[in-house]
């Protein structure tokens, strides 16, 4: 039986009572169950906590070598390269949050809520572990410090709790206060601090203009281009920390510029062309050519300067057909593959040249490291991913067959496999005058792992679109390739976002496993360098704790990104 | 209904497997005539409309729509879509764009037309099914009627010569049946070619040129709805007839 709801003027020790008396105690073997956690949960909590905060902990190790735990040894003169690569991070976060109005739904309720938790569990963590009485007592002010807060303002808001008084900016602001307070109060280089600030001048002057750019710019453009400048910035930040923007050896004259400029000439009208005249046969007879020839284009000893953008020719060849037809599609197309053209050709020049130098002597390592490998792997694994799981779910058997293939193929190695595969035999099958680094290898190895991964989630994303969605799609005379990109693919990605957030965590976790391959990520300073410092000779419990509780936080924070997602596209709901 | 014939099928034969599903039909359908096929389940009418814009394929006679001859080739089958607007029983919205999105799609990416043009006709569709208020709601937010009418009005912004609708009320609520069933008199009114598959012998006897009755793949009888529904010749129609009046 369900009793009537209390009435609103009922207290609050009443409402707790009969909350545990009907969730908690409401039989004799609920009781016991109930008894039994409670007991188990203190035990362990008091284990874990008070072997964290034991006696004798140096805490103090860590402000030091935030250095290493960063960027290990990259050259303190090459560290402005780092800061910039995080500046470019920091504007296109602040004008992402702006443009797709990330969170902003702070509420006071929910604020009080949050509050009003974390003040309790510190007060529980306080009162149950065995440590010395000043951290005992300081932890006991901090929960009753936030639980005051939570009571406070839930009568400074009483009546509306549910008001969005407290708006992204000013969340925005005070984080980035507190983050500066503590920057400037901890004991690090001047010129650390100095740059800190200017990154937190970054993310709130991007931000600013990002709402600028929000009431000017259709929302359909600021989050195409924003998306585009994304993926872009994994190359130029790639560029920035691995290489100098110096051209080398490569015969820039010679062989880059001409490649680059022949290919945008007759590129773009071939754009032009297959852009207006759209109902041609020709042009298919064209992008079929273009096709094999970019396929054979591969066994000829040719530079990979062609290769690619004769691939990437053929690519936008194909496209046309869907996206020409008018005059906005067609002069769209032409900026389209001017612009790859472009990129591709500096791209290729700067980072695979004869003598593409490591300019810097050293590997970028570190959480740096880290995200670099975690971004651009999942970058990377997205396209692959949805390629794949297309090509498996395809009526082409030759598709099909290849793509399953490789899933199955990839999918039945060990992560650690596809690694050394990267680092000792992927240059092998690649022409002479291209040697991938160590760090671009990984991440094509990280990327070839976890798209097949992918491919599996986007497919099962695919398999549970109704067949009358592909139905419809036709009887209005949409293309395959339509059809796909507007009405299954978005379906069938919106419907997956659980378990791929899931899969982007994992990976985030997996690039620990690049040390053994010689590179020193996140999770090998804190365990091998950091505790050999002569600073910090031993202190390996203190540094593997710092790295629990970095790696927790980032996870964390994006599973939480993914809740939001998913609430913003109604998951279940449409 | 004009002299001109918008579609002509001659002998269609149609397996699924080892079953036999269209026996040899024979029919032509004039311009601005609206033809009501009626029979009892798995008769093959669903089947038969399903051939006339390809999402089913038959394997014997022939197909034409408009003098476009239905073949294998795929530019072919993409025009005659584009001409023949079709409306299913579940509707088949699609539910992650807004009604007004769902509308203008295929204005945009099939017909080619700018954003401007296609959210003017979408919106003047909406006002002729009824629910121009619901332009910016997504589909899951809307009643199964309300639903319908989107559908129809999103086959309509193609400007089709032809309409099939494939039991276009039998997933509704008994109340919503009429206010679908209202759009498609008004739309038969204005001269519109259509061929309608259903139940609604109402909706036949009200606005149908010619009533065919399907069963076991072939086609039993066919003729206007005063012959159809007073004075049917064949037993087989007469017996169907006697158990859903």
């Amino acid at each position: 039986m369900i009793a009537p709801p209390l009435p609103e003027d009922v207290g609050a020790i009443r409402r707790w009572t009969r909350w545990a008396r009907e969730n908690l105690f409401s039989s004799t073997f609920n009781s016991v169950l109930t008894v039994i956690s409670i007991a188990m949960g203190v035990v362990v909590v008091r284990g874990v906590f008070s072997y964290i905060f034991a006696s004798g902990r140096r805490w103090y190790v860590i402000p030091p070598n935030m250095k290493l735990y960063m960027s290990d040894v990259y050259p303190v003169s090459a560290m402005g390269r780092l800061w910039l690569s995080l500046g470019i991070v920091m504007v296109l976060t602040g004008l992402s949050l702006a443009v797709w109005r990330a969170g902003g739904r702070l509420t006071p309720a929910r604020l009080s809520s949050f509050s009003s938790g974390v003040g309790l569990s510190l007060l529980f963590v306080a009162a149950i572990i065995s440590i010395p009485s000043g951290v005992r007592i300081g932890i006991a002010i901090a929960g009753a410090v936030f639980f005051l807060a939570s009571r406070l303002a839930k009568l400074l808001w009483a009546g509306n709790e549910d008001a969005e008084v407290i708006s992204l900016m000013g969340l925005l602001l005070s984080a980035v206060v507190a983050v500066l307070v503590v920057v400037w109060i901890l004991p690090i280089e001047h010129g650390t601090r100095v740059s800190i600030t200017i990154q937190a001048v970054l993310l709130v002057g991007s931000y600013l203009i990002g709402l600028v750019v929000r009431k000017a710019v259709p929302a359909g453009v600021s989050k195409g281009s924003l998306v585009a400048l994304w993926f872009l910035s994994l190359p130029v930040v790639y560029l920035v920390v691995q290489r100098g923007p110096t051209f080398g050896d490569v015969p820039v004259m010679a062989m880059v510029i001409p490649f680059a400029a022949g290919f945008a000439i007759f590129g773009a009208a071939y754009m032009w062309w297959a852009g207006s005249t759209h109902e041609g046969e020709a042009t298919k007879v064209v992008s079929a050519l273009l096709v094999i020839a970019s396929i054979a284009i591969w066994f000829t000893s040719l530079a990979m300067l062609p290769r690619f953008l004769l691939l990437a020719l053929t690519v936008f060849g194909l496209a046309a057909s869907t996206f020409g037809g008018t005059a906005r599609g067609r002069n769209g197309l032409v900026a389209g593959w001017i612009a790859a053209d472009l990129f591709i050709a500096y791209f290729m020049a700067v980072s695979m040249g004869a003598t593409g130098i490591p300019i810097l002597g050293n590997y970028i390592g570190g959480l740096n490291l880290t995200f670099l490998l975690a971004i651009a792997g999942i970058a990377l694994a997205f396209p692959l991913g949805i390629l794949l799981a297309l090509g498996r779910t395809s009526s082409m058997p030759i598709f099909r067959l290849l793509s399953t293939g490789y899933i199955e193929v990839i999918r039945g190695v060990p992560m650690i496999t596809m690694l050394f595969f990267g680092t000792l035999v992927i240059n092998r099958f690649l022409p002479a005058d291209v040697g991938l680094d160590i760090v671009v290898a990984v991440i094509v190895a990280i990327a070839m792992f976890a798209g097949a991964y992918l491919a599996e989630n986007v497919r099962g994303g695919l398999q549970s679109i109704p067949k009358g969605q592909r139905e419809a799609a036709q009887a209005l005379g949409l293309t395959t390739v339509q059809m796909t990109v507007l009405i299954t693919l978005p379906q069938a990605l919106r419907a997956v976002i659980p378990a791929i957030v899931g899969q982007v965590i994992t990976m985030f976790k997996d690039t620990s496993l690049v040390s053994i391959v010689g590179l020193a990520e996140f999770l090998r300073i804190a365990q091998k360098v950091v505790p050999n410092q002569t600073g910090s000779l031993g202190s390996l419990q203190e540094s593997l704790l710092f790295a629990v509780a970095v790696y927790w936080v980032f996870s964390f924070g994006t599973s939480r990104a993914s809740m939001r997602l998913e609430k913003k596209l109604g998951v279940g709901e449409r | 209904m004009s002299e001109k014939d918008m579609i002509v099928v001659e002998d269609l034969n149609k397996w699924f497997g080892d079953f036999h599903v269209l026996r040899g039909i024979t029919t032509t359908i004039k311009e601005r005539e609206v033809v009501v096929v009626i029979g009892p389940s798995g008769s093959g009418k669903s089947t038969f409309i399903r051939c006339i814009n390809h999402l089913e394929t038959h394997q014997a006679g022939r197909i034409a729509v408009d003098g476009v001859e239905l073949t294998n080739d795929l530019r072919n089958i993409e025009k005659i879509r584009s001409e023949v607007g079709m409306v299913f029983q579940q509707f088949n919205l699609f539910p992650h764009l807004t009604v007004i999105q769902n509308l203008t799609l295929a204005q945009i990416w099939v017909r080619k037309r700018t954003r401007t043009e296609a959210e003017a006709t979408a919106r003047r569709l909406l006002e002729r099914v009824g629910i121009p208020e619901q332009a910016e709601k997504f589909p899951g937010q809307l009643s199964g009627g309300q639903q319908q009418r989107v559908a129809i009005a999103r086959a309509l912004a193609m400007d089709p010569k032809i309409m099939l609708f494939d039991e276009p009320t039998s997933a509704l609520d008994p109340e919503m049946i009429k206010e679908v069933l209202d759009v498609m008199k008004e739309l038969a009114r204005s001269g519109m070619t259509m061929i309608v598959v259903t139940h609604e012998m109402g909706f036949a006897r009200e606005v149908a040129d010619r009533v065919m009755f399907f069963d076991y793949g072939q086609i039993v009888e066919e003729g206007t709805p005063e012959h159809f529904f007073e004075a049917p010749e064949h037993d087989r129609t007469k017996l169907f007839l006697s158990q859903i009046l």
